[in-house]
């Protein structure tokens, strides 16, 4: 039988994982995402949107749910993001994810941006494995 | 992350200099580049010469931001023969990601130190944005709309 976690400690890591995206960011990306999650950024940053001081909720079942994320509104770059890069209070990294059209963790309907335009995305929810 | 999370993009809203700055812009770049826009621009110069689409039936946007309206089935139709195909606009997506930016970082912060080739690379995503949008078969979500 395969290694399980119980609900309490999925909402423990679920809720640690989300704590350290407290005050962080998603920065919006052109190109691929780098080979190790820990390199350095690649592609041109078009974008950057804000998690709250306070990012997640308490968690639930294993899933923590975003609060408000600041859109922007005032995009840096042109480009057709294809990665992001969810980074830390401080700049650091925390994870990254795949973005497109149609398809990718961040699914845009049109993933084109296009600079001094806003850039907005639906609640993130970071859910435990069980 | 488990879940697919819906994000949106929403451009600044073009105009007539604008477009006319596009145009000259073009001409300019040469090349494949110049092919692309202007066939981008047929599109959206049509779009602009058209009345807005009616209000209703609106639909929220996913990502939490602006409405959806679909183009009105007659404004739809005249547009149809001027969207490229999706596998062209793939294309044009990744002719237009090779444009300079015209940036640099300097001093940790980014400093444009080319503006020409930071307006056309603006300029290419900004047609191209536009006409993704016309081809989900509805008028364009500009910040503005928000």
């Amino acid at each position: 039988m395969a290694y399980r976690r119980a609900t309490a400690t999925r909402n423990a890591v679920a809720d640690a994982e989300g704590d350290l995206l407290n005050g962080g960011s998603i920065q919006f990306r052109t190109g691929p995402q780098p080979t190790n999650v820990g390199d350095a950024a690649g592609g041109t940053l078009c974008g950057t949107v804000l998690f709250s001081a306070t990012a997640f909720g308490a968690p639930a079942a294993g899933v923590v749910t975003a609060a408000a994320i600041t859109s922007d509104t005032d995009a840096d770059a042109s480009g057709t993001v294809e990665h992001a890069r969810l980074l830390d209070s401080v700049a650091a990294i925390h994870s990254d994810a795949s973005c497109g059209q149609g398809s990718g963790d961040f699914n845009f309907d049109n993933n084109v941006i296009v600079a001094g335009g806003t850039i907005a995305v639906s609640s993130l929810t970071i859910t435990a494995p069980v | 992350m488990s879940h697919r999370q819906a994000g949106g993009s929403f451009a600044p809203p073009i105009d007539d200099a604008k477009l006319g700055k596009y145009r000259a812009l073009a001409a300019q770049a040469g090349g494949p580049v110049k092919d692309a826009m202007q066939t981008l621009l047929k599109c959206v110069g049509k779009w602009w010469d058209l009345p807005e689409s009616r209000s209703g039936n609106d639909t929220p946007h996913p990502s939490g931001r602006g409405l959806i309206r679909k183009l009105d089935k007659e404004f739809a139709d005249q547009l149809d023969e001027l969207i490229p195909w999706e596998h062209e606009l793939k294309a044009m997506a990744a002719l237009f990601g090779e444009l300079p930016d015209g940036q640099e970082e300097r001093g940790g912060e980014v400093v444009i130190v080319n503006q020409t080739a930071a307006d056309l690379r603006n300029a290419a995503h900004h047609l191209l944005w536009y006409v993704k949008e016309l081809n989900l078969d509805r008028e364009p979500i500009t910040r503005d709309k928000l």
